[in-house]
């Protein structure tokens, strides 16, 4: 199945990608985001909070956006 | 159907012609990109028919110069290649609809504290914060997003600005009010590309987290000015930032000196930054400007010890000087047509005799 994935990571790209029916959200995570914590990230499917274990549907949009982002002196 | 969602209608329809025009502009530029590209083709098809006939008449010479023009013209491929590249990260960004962005003014709305809109300056802004990094207190922000700026080509810094509502700026400099904001303008710094990317397709409530996220992180790597000098005031002298223990107050000008540009007067031991400083013309060492005074004959700047002690240098010339100083220093008895014995010396400037600096009242004993 095809859902939405914003990423607000890095350069921050939205795209629809496929994933297997049944896929949590913290599984997606993990495929998505190897070796990050999901803790840092404010994670939304449909614009709402939502539970680790919530299972994503077709048409979802799942948003990751850092909890910190580090500013700089000069623009990246 | 409402004010507040007529409005918020208005707004999102606004936000997605701005953006449909944004994307159109951006889609010229990759056809122009594309066109270019493809003009270099032409001319390296070109180059390579001529190579064809060169190597046909073995024409060597000819040809070698053709291979040099296409070795050439393969880099300027490659340049217009990346041109191309660029211009579609740019111009191939996804679309959101007007109902997208409708979904997420209301999310903004519900994440967001002081949610609102300015019609004159077509402004979207929220508050967030108080924002406190590292004990340093730095208040609220309201984050304006322009709309009639926003999706443009170019950096994204221009369609928005950060404004301190409860400024505590560096006491360094008032235009910094948070380590990673100057002049109402934040350094994007790693945010720089989901934002860029957040406004180019109309990501409202995504654009203001990432902002939200960066002003509350901070990166002691690469500040404006670094929260460990905050609170500190800038050195008149070296503009170094300093804390309370490490500054001085100079006697003289009342400017707060930070330790290493304070020094003090050799005559009278007051606090006197190194600017105030002076060199006494006759010992040489420093005097602050209280302890500054003018030879009455000659008006040369002394200390007030060296006056007392009749130490200035045009003193010493009125007085004439033992025989037997002058035998054992030949060189002072040769004139130099640059400055000697002619009286030129006599108005207490050196006098300049074999290379050697003498002074005037030497070469006039001579």
């Amino acid at each position: 199945m095809r859902i939405l994935f914003v990423n607000n990571d890095g350069g921050g790209f939205a795209d629809y990608v496929e994933v297997a029916p049944g896929t949590t959200v913290e599984k997606f995570f993990c495929e998505k985001m190897p070796g990050r914590s999901a803790s840092d990230f404010l994670l939304r499917v449909n614009r709402q909070p939502v539970a680790r274990d919530q299972v994503l549907q077709e048409g979802d949009r799942v948003t990751a956006t850092p909890v910190k982002i580090e500013g700089a002196h000069r623009a990246a | 159907m409402d004010t507040d969602h007529r409005e918020m209608t208005r707004i999102a329809e606004m936000i997605h012609r701005q953006l449909r025009t944004h994307a159109a502009a951006r889609l010229g530029q990759v056809v122009a990109a594309v066109q270019n590209l493809l003009g270099n083709l032409a001319q390296l098809g070109h180059l390579s028919r001529l190579l064809t006939i060169c190597a046909d008449r073995e024409w060597n010479t000819a040809a070698g110069n053709v291979c040099d023009r296409i070795r050439q013209k393969l880099s300027e491929l490659s340049y217009y290649s990346s041109h191309v590249e660029q211009t579609l990260q740019g111009g191939g960004r996804r679309g959101f609809s007007a109902r997208d962005i409708m979904a997420d003014l209301r999310q903004v709305e519900e994440e967001f504290d002081g949610f609102r809109y300015d019609r004159g300056q077509k402004a979207l802004s929220v508050i967030v914060g108080p924002v406190q990094l590292e004990d340093v207190y730095l208040g609220e922000f309201e984050i304006r997003l322009l709309l009639a700026s926003m999706g443009q080509a170019g950096r994204s810094s221009a369609s928005y600005r950060v404004v301190a509502m409860d400024p505590n700026p560096a006491g360094c400099n008032e235009a910094v009010s948070h380590p990673h904001l100057s002049d109402e303008r934040l350094c994007e710094g790693e945010a720089s590309a989901p934002i860029r990317a957040a406004l180019a397709e109309g990501r409202i409530c995504d654009f203001f987290q990432v902002v939200n996220a960066v002003l509350t992180t901070y990166n002691a790597a690469s500040p404006y000015v670094s929260l460990r000098d905050w609170n500190g005031r800038p050195c008149h002298d070296c503009g170094e930032t300093m804390s309370e223990s490490n500054s001085s107050t100079c006697t003289s000008c009342d400017n707060d000196v930070c330790d290493g540009c304070i020094s003090f007067c050799r005559n009278c031991d007051e606090s006197t930054c190194q600017e105030c400083l002076e060199c006494c013309s006759a010992c040489g060492e420093k005097m602050c400007p209280s302890c500054k005074v003018e030879c009455p004959e000659c008006g040369e700047k002394l200390c007030r010890n060296c006056l007392e002690e009749s130490k200035c240098s045009c003193l010493d010339e009125s007085q004439p000087q033992p025989d037997e100083e002058n035998d054992h220093d030949p060189v002072q008895s040769t004139p130099t047509p640059g400055g000697g014995a002619d009286g030129e010396a006599a108005g207490g400037q050196t006098a300049r005799t074999g290379g050697q600096e003498v002074p005037p009242a030497r070469v006039e004993a001579a």
